[in-house]
């Protein structure tokens, strides 16, 4: 037990120092991770009408904690490349997953303001409920957990940063942009649909619009959404721990 | 003192090419031991093997009786490391850098907050407590991932190069630091390239080559390694120009008074001291340029080797 509230600890102080106090020292940053959320749901309500616009309020909140968390990819690579702290972590008994736990819930901060300003939104537009309310945290959560093992996953292939800096727009785009996250998935055409679940953020996305009662779909459908996206990120968490650099072979 | 870190036949290879070849050493407990040798030696290699951070190809190492493979959680709670280039966080500041480093190690925030004002204030970064690191110097970067590595009093502490890059006045200032660390009884294992560094610092030291020692013990046995020899004379000949020949000190000459390493463009006599005030005279009345110092490890790793550290010369 006292191994828990150690790592715990561990986990909060390196959210302090990794999350907290980089927005602290340069809030504007935060501004980043919502302009393109922000200008979409602009466009969308511009072009196709409040009613469609409450997609890109789900397809925002998304969004922003897709950008935020896929920066997770470079913060990693920098910890461990450039400012080489992560090898006095590996040299502590903190543990390499409260290491990697703490950076993925620091780079949420990232994305902080728009998490709560397309939350706010939601919750006003869409009339949501305690278990509305619930599922679309669950499915938040999917979102990050699985973005956030993606990004790590990444950042263990990286052997400069320069490797990265394509990769958290490009991202961005294929996770957050193309797939049915601003949109409902029956505007793909049917035999693409396929394509549309090769993207871990679908499957949120689906709840999402299925919590909010944006689409609509048999009972189990926002199960199997949920189901989807939990496996999906188990795949990812699995291969990340494959391939993360903790101590090396 | 017992025994606090040990290695035995340590190897490490990446395909075929071997970064360790059989690697051995004891280091005491309250000691500094220095490992010493040019960049590419295998020095960062053993280093990160015995800070757990790298698995062996073959050997065994153990620090405080607890192996670095199988008991790397238990080692790791008595270890703690500066990795050679690292840098602190440019927006973080000292003392939010020590207070994490301590946390995380399972610290509570009471005790790390105290410690860390503690270790800040006694590696004079009370006044840069609250400056960012960017506002930071090199030499008061090093001393903030020192201060981290320092505050958690681990018993063994592992400094891959710590004052590479430093200037002269912040690098000495590293070395006090870690002379008290040793002074309250604890280990250190460095690693550097320079030879003052490894002398003034180390209470034992290996010369590293290729992945292999090829001189161990404290620095006086280390220099003993060449019998017969206590001064180096460095002969600086003139290459011949147009205007004519340079008087010159044929090599047969030089090696009538000891053993002759060529470095760089210089060549070093290794003879008595009786050898060297002949020698010196004889160059000077030639007008061939000289100087004479006492045998140092450098001449000792040029004699082992074959070529100096950070150089390619060969030994004639």
């Amino acid at each position: 037990m006292a191994g828990i509230r150690r790592q715990i600890r561990a986990i909060a102080a390196l959210i302090w120092f990794d999350g907290y106090l980089p927005i602290r020292r340069s809030p504007f940053n935060v501004v980043n991770f919502i302009v393109n959320p922000l200008t979409i749901l602009f466009f969308i309500y511009i072009f196709a009408g409040p009613g469609k616009a409450e997609f890109a309020l789900v397809g925002g909140l998304v969004a922003v904690i897709v950008g935020s968390c896929i920066v997770l990819e470079t913060e990693a690579a920098f910890i461990r490349l450039v400012a080489r702290l992560q090898d006095m972590f590996v040299s502590s008994p903190l543990s390499s997953i409260s290491y990697v736990i703490s950076l993925s819930i620091s780079q949420l901060f990232n994305g902080l303001l728009g998490i709560v300003l397309f939350s706010i939104l939601i919750s006003v537009y869409s009339h949501l409920n305690a278990i509305s309310g619930f599922e679309i945290g669950l499915a938040a959560i999917i979102t990050w957990a699985s973005v956030s093992a993606l990004g790590f996953m990444i950042s263990t292939f990286a052997r400069d940063l320069r490797d990265l800096w394509v990769y958290s727009p490009l991202l961005t785009v294929l996770l957050s942009f193309l797939p049915p996250v601003f949109y409902p998935i029956t505007l793909i055409p049917a035999p693409f649909r396929f394509v549309a679940y090769l993207a871990p953020t679908t499957y949120p996305a689906q709840a999402m619009q299925l919590a909010t009662g944006l689409i609509s779909g048999p009972p189990s459908a926002l199960a199997l959404n949920f189901l989807g996206g939990a496996l999906y990120t188990l795949i990812l968490v699995f291969l990340a721990a494959r391939f993360a650099r903790w101590r090396q072979k | 003192m017992p025994v606090v870190l040990s290695a035995e036949n340590l190897e490490k290879r990446y395909g075929s090419k071997r970064a360790l070849n059989g690697v051995s050493i004891k280091v005491d407990g309250g000691t500094v031991y220095a490992l010493l040798g040019p960049n590419g030696a295998g020095k960062t290699t053993f280093v990160r093997i015995m800070a757990t951070q790298l698995l062996p190809s073959a050997g065994r190492a153990s620090i405080l009786g607890y192996d670095v493979v199988a008991q790397a959680s238990k080692v790791r709670e008595h270890i703690s490391v500066v990795p050679q280039e690292a840098r602190p966080m440019s927006l973080m500041t000292p003392y939010e850098h020590v207070l994490t480093y301590l946390i995380s190690r399972g610290l509570d925030i009471s005790t790390a907050r105290s410690r860390a004002n503690e270790i800040i204030k006694s590696l004079n970064l009370g006044v840069y407590r609250d400056e960012i690191c960017s506002n930071l110097s090199g030499g008061l970067r090093q001393r903030t991932l020192i201060a981290m590595a320092m505050s958690s009093q681990a018993d063994v502490l592992v400094l891959d190069e710590p004052t590479i890059g430093l200037d002269p006045v912040a690098r000495v200032d590293v070395w006090n630091l870690i002379r008290e660390y040793v002074s309250s009884g604890k280990t250190i294992l460095l690693t550097t390239h320079y030879m003052e560094e490894a002398e003034a610092l180390s209470d034992k030291l290996a010369i590293v080559n290729q992945g292999a020692i090829v001189a161990e013990g404290t620095s006086s046995e280390i220099r003993g390694k060449l019998p017969g020899a206590t001064h180096v004379v460095v002969v600086l000949q003139k290459p011949a120009t147009a205007k004519g020949v340079a008087e010159r000190i044929d090599t047969e000459v030089l090696a009538s008074y000891g053993r002759v390493l060529k470095a760089g463009s210089a060549q070093r006599v290794l003879t008595s001291e009786a050898g060297a005030s002949e020698l010196a005279n004889l160059c000077l009345r030639r007008g061939v340029e000289v100087s004479v110092r006492q045998i140092s490890l450098e001449d000792v790793f040029i004699s082992e080797v074959g070529q100096e550290i950070g150089g390619d010369s060969q030994t004639n």
